[in-house]
């Protein structure tokens, strides 16, 4: 008996020992399979099986709430904040005295910007996601109106009398001005002007005739173009735009704010140097983070680094001016500071430089040190800037901390915190977004994901990678949103997981710092899968696809040509871009070798949200969809297109944005 | 008594042993006092004792206290004391008996623990942990048989002295190496001879020797160092970058390992110019566009003399702003393996022969030399080096501007040591 029972257990033992073989073999195997990581770094079920997958059942459950405070508004009276809390779709009120939120005000989908009518009796709030302002009371603390504006607007301002909202269209590429009533029931849109490139944070003058509006990228420019961005500055008097400032070389425009004498205006960007083989990171060769200064009397603008020669302030987001016009300050994303311009001393530098020596300094990064007065350390991604009336204070949305930090401007340093009683845990997907917007693995801090995905989405540039042969395999960016499901990544497809895409080739190719530490990776994977696609406002409706769309889906799925000729397999759109995520996870050959591309065959992209991707193609030469075909495919070996005609091609186009 | 009461007692008394020296007897850096490693004269040598004339010790000490621990009084003399990232250990440079060869040395901050990690090539000085847990030294290199002169080199080896690298190359003194927060190396370059305007530069690598680069910003360093009683953790300008004969014992955030693209088995680097005419120097600076057509590259061979290099050079014309000579003639020790193109926009791209010291010589359409110029770069083997302008303003970003030399044919220069002239290439250099 004693014997038997002895049996049993060194057979149960041998079992658990072969089962346990079994499954780490099975893990491992599985890992390897789903990421193409061999090197055996750690990683965590729940990473990919949880945190990874955004918007799922488990998800919504399990992951707290973060509010993520994105933009500030002061009262006149100094004593309310209003703040957006972006991911819980509301208007938190902030007494800054005593440092606590005193209510949670609704608002709509994915709130950006705020601003306060002169009388604090309402407050004016961008739904990115709802393509409206919303309208609160704020005795009431309701929302009790919206205003339709463009499309994903994110920046506003009113005017000194709070009779014009100005607001920026982010998608529509358009600025709308909003007429307030007395009532606000009766007002709305009545002009709507065309801006450039992702148009993002507006100001308006005291006297409350000039607005300006920067628009955060480039307009399309061919490889080897210089990227151009704008300012766009509208006169309210005759409500005309009254001149479009193009920006060379400045990307990723953001804050902007007017001088206290309105001579000037001052905006935040990026100098991106995407021309260059990214060989190397050391003296801004990837890319300089800069102040623009509006010289409105001569009509020019003028670049001024924000970076030191050896240490880079990533991602300037936001700029605010005391009323005194003694500081500028500036909010770096990327690297968790605020910097403090000393204001007379830059304009002083653009009245006695000459034209030639003002041109040089957007490049000189010993200038800073005339004009950098202080770096103050704040908390994580610092966003949104305010002061307060009285200029002493200004607050900072600490935006991955759920804070506000106070800033003692007599004092020049961080004095206090507003917590706005977010969760406290940190999941793995928001350690990830501090992994993505931190500049903390770039060399010397010089730019961070986010500097070429904003919004985890694209820039619009194309890039000379280095290891790929100096001048060779130009590439346009890609989309970091609604990866989920579609690798292998990179253009020639070689990258079977974002593990792989973010590991240490990232390190090696880009950031030239130390690779992310497994936990780091897993986090950041988490957060980039958990991206879901913007709103897709060519989708579809309750009504189903409208007739253009119709017919452009057939197209799509078609077998056969006009004519009746069959159409191979291997050309036909379906093929290659099946659902759900319109790619077949391989890679292909469709003739768009350009003559510096080493090899022909590239990953077949997904097509989810491509209305809003352009470029298009990995060297981003296809300024639209329909360039595609009439510029780049004439030779039906990208899909059969050439029976089309123009409106054939039309429809095709129309059905793909709705993907 | 019982046992159990016994064993009250004992677990008590443990106790009360555990929390005094865990409270009360733990180091001073606990209780709020800095600490600091300070190099001081050995007082035998102050005595008059023959053989400890001129010797060094390394002893700790808080900040205003006259009389510092000496902890290497076993040696004959120890200098340039360098904390590790846990502020338990330090590496120094020193001989433990005056006849001995200079050896890198490390010992527990507590005093024991002494031992020797390299003797080098026989004087390896101003030691330092890099992030990847090696050791960065000054010395000098192996066919130098006086280290009193130059050239001094770059070194890095591992934890145990094995795996002895050479970072550096030329025939300057390059030493005193320290760790910059951004994860580099700064280093002082004396020059060796007279075509340079400057007696020293300050420089940096990476850890692996690439990204050789002139140094112009503030000195972040990655080491607190006090000096005359100041705690200058941070943000010490240029000048005094390099003093680490006071430094603060206390651990220290990690400075970030760079990623390196080196690879043993390529003999080959690339150096991409973006624009030659972006310089300070007037006789690069005042040309027209197109004005040069080539650049020279010329190798220079290794001194093994242990000697300065006097050879006579001629200067051009210096800039207003005089920031650096222009040698026009060559110097002795230098062989010209072949030109590249310079395009329309300044730019040139060429495949170099890696880990040997370089001299361009800009050269114009008519043939004649526009500039030499003399500080001598290198590239490691697979590196890619990108420079802006030719000795340009050393705070200048680039411009954004693709250059033509990336869109046209590379040129690859080879050189063999002992070689006179070019050889044929050999590939692999990309």
């Amino acid at each position: 008996m004693l014997k038997r029972n002895w049996s049993f257990v060194l057979l149960c033992l041998a079992v658990i020992v072969a089962l346990t073989g079994f499954m780490y073999r099975f893990s491992l195997q599985h890992v390897i399979h789903y990421t193409g990581d061999t090197s055996r770094t750690e990683r965590k079920c729940l990473t990919c099986h949880l945190y990874a997958n955004g918007g799922t059942f488990l998800d919504r459950i399990l992951q707290p709430h973060y509010l993520t405070p994105l933009d500030i508004a002061v009262s006149q009276s100094g004593d309310r904040l209003f703040v957006t809390a972006r991911d819980v779709d509301q208007l938190l009120e902030l007494d800054p005295h005593q440092r606590r939120v005193l209510r949670r005000i609704p608002v709509g989908r994915r709130p950006h910007s705020v601003v306060l009518n002169p009388q604090g009796t309402r407050a004016y709030v961008t739904n990115q996601y709802a393509n409206e302002v919303a309208v609160v009371d704020i005795a009431r603390g309701e929302t009790v109106a919206v205003l339709p504006v463009g499309m994903a607007p994110t920046g506003l301002a009113l005017d000194a009398k709070g009779g014009r909202l100005v607001v920026a269209n982010w998608l529509g590429n358009d600025i709308s001005v909003v007429g307030i009533s007395p009532s606000y029931q009766v007002a709305g849109e009545f002009a709507r002007f065309e801006g450039g490139m992702n148009p993002i944070s507006v100001a308006i003058s005291a006297d409350g005739k000039r607005v300006l509006v920067t628009n955060q990228l480039s307009f399309p420019v061919s490889y080897p173009g210089i990227p151009v961005s704008e300012i766009t500055m509208i006169n309210l008097s005759t409500h005309r735009v009254e001149k479009r400032f193009q920006i060379p070389n400045g990307h990723m425009l953001d804050g902007i704010a007017f001088t206290p004498s309105g001579k000037y205006a001052l905006a935040v960007l990026v100098q991106p140097k995407n021309l260059l083989p990214a060989l190397q990171v050391e003296r801004g060769w990837m890319m300089v983070n800069a102040i623009a200064v509006i010289d409105f009397e001569g009509s020019r603008v003028w670049q001024f680094p924000l970076d030191d020669v050896d240490r880079f302030f990533a991602d300037p987001a936001d700029i605010v001016i005391d009323p005194q016009g003694r500081y500028a300050f500036v909010s770096h994303g990327g690297v968790d500071y605020v910097s403090v311009v000393d204001l007379p001393e830059l304009l002083a530098l653009v009245r006695t430089s000459t034209d030639e020596e003002l041109t040089a300094y957007s490049n000189d990064l010993g200038i800073s040190q005339r004009y950098i007065r202080k770096r103050i350390p704040v908390g994580s991604n610092p966003r949104g800037l305010a002061i307060s009336p009285d200029g002493g204070t200004v607050y900072v949305a600490e935006r991955l901390d759920d804070r506000i930090g106070i800033i003692d401007v007599d004092q020049l340093q961080r004095t206090g915190e507003i917590d706005l009683g977010g969760p406290q845990h940190l999941t793995v997907v928001r350690k990830g977004a501090k992994v993505f917007h931190s500049a903390g693995n770039t060399l010397q801090g010089q730019f961070s994901c986010r500097s070429c995905h904003p919004d985890q989405h694209v820039d619009r540039l194309q890039y000379d990678f280095e290891p790929n042969g100096l001048g060779k395999n130009i590439l346009d960016n890609r989309s970091l949103r609604g990866l989920r499901g579609t690798a292998p990544f990179k253009w020639n497809g070689k990258n079977t997981s974002l593990y792989m895409q973010c590991g240490i080739r990232f390190a090696r190719i880009l950031t030239r710092s130390e690779p992310f530490t497994p936990q780091q990776l897993n986090s950041l994977v988490a957060f980039i899968s958990s991206r879901e696609a913007f709103p897709n406002p060519y989708r579809p409706g309750s009504n189903g696809l409208i007739p253009s769309q119709i017919r452009g889906k057939e197209i799509f799925e078609r077998a056969v040509m006009l004519d009746g000729k069959p159409i191979s397999e291997q050309n036909r759109c379906i093929t290659c871009h099946p659902p759900p995520f319109f790619t077949n996870l391989m890679r292909a050959d469709v003739n768009t070798q350009f003559t510096d591309d080493s090899s022909a065959v590239f990953d077949v992209p997904h097509l989810n949200n491509i209305w809003m991707s352009a470029p298009y193609l990995h060297h981003g030469k296809a300024k639209t969809l329909e360039e595609i075909w009439t510029l780049f495919s004439l030779d039906d070996t990208h899909g059969a297109v050439s029976d089309l005609g123009k409106e054939g091609l039309n429809d095709l186009i129309e059905y793909l944005k709705t993907l | 008594m019982t046992n159990f009461s016994r064993l009250l007692w004992a677990a008590g008394i443990l106790t009360a042993v555990g929390f005094f020296s865990t409270f009360l007897g733990a180091p001073e850096s606990h209780s709020g006092i800095d600490r600091f490693l300070v190099t001081v004269p050995n007082p035998a040598g102050l005595q008059g004792e023959a053989d400890a004339s001129g010797s060094l010790r390394i002893g700790i000490t808080t900040a205003g206290d006259p009389a510092p621990q000496i902890l290497t009084s076993l040696m004959w003399t120890a200098s340039s004391p360098s904390i590790g990232f846990d502020g338990q250990r330090f590496l120094f440079s020193g001989r433990k008996l005056a006849t001995d060869k200079d050896g890198i040395w490390e010992m527990e901050i507590s005093g024991s623990g002494l031992h020797l990690i390299t003797q080098g090539n026989g004087a390896p000085a101003s030691p330092a942990y890099l992030p990847n847990g090696r050791i960065i030294y000054s010395d000098v290199p192996a066919a130098v048989k006086d280290s009193s002169l130059f050239p001094r080199a770059i070194y890095s080896c591992a934890p145990d002295g094995s795996d002895r690298k050479r970072l550096t190359f030329g025939n300057h003194r390059d030493e005193r190496p320290t760790l910059l927060a951004d994860g580099r190396v700064l280093f002082e370059r004396v020059f060796n001879d007279q075509s340079f305007a400057y007696d020293s530069l300050q420089m940096t690598i990476h850890p692996d020797g690439a990204g050789f680069t002139r140094f112009n910003g503030v000195a972040v360093l990655a080491e607190p160092v006090s000096l005359a009683g100041h705690d200058q953790s941070e943000s010490r300008q240029t000048g005094s970058a390099l003093e680490q004969d006071v430094v603060k014992v206390l651990s220290r955030p990690r400075p970030p390992i760079l990623t390196s693209v080196l690879k043993a088995s390529v003999s080959t680097g690339t150096l991409l110019c973006l624009n030659v005419y972006t310089s300070r120097l007037a006789a690069i600076r005042d040309l027209l566009p197109g004005t040069i057509t080539a650049v020279r590259i010329s190798v220079l061979a290794p001194s093994t003399q242990g000697r300065r290099v006097d050879t006579p050079v001629a200067h051009g014309p210096v800039g207003d702003d005089a920031i650096g000579r222009v040698a026009v003639t060559h110097e002795r020790n230098q062989i010209s393996i072949g030109t590249a193109p310079v395009f329309a926009d300044g730019s040139f791209q060429v495949v170099v022969p890696a880990d040997v010291p370089l001299q361009l010589t800009l050269v114009k359409n008519d043939g004649t030399v526009a500039a030499t110029l003399a500080s001598g770069i290198w590239v490691r083997p697979n590196e890619t080096r990108g420079c802006i302008g030719c000795h340009e303003n050393p705070n200048l970003a680039p411009t954004n501007r693709r250059p033509i030399a990336v869109t046209q044919p590379v040129t690859r220069l080879t050189w063999e040591s002992g070689s006179a002239g070019p050889v044929p290439a050999r590939g692999g250099g990309d």
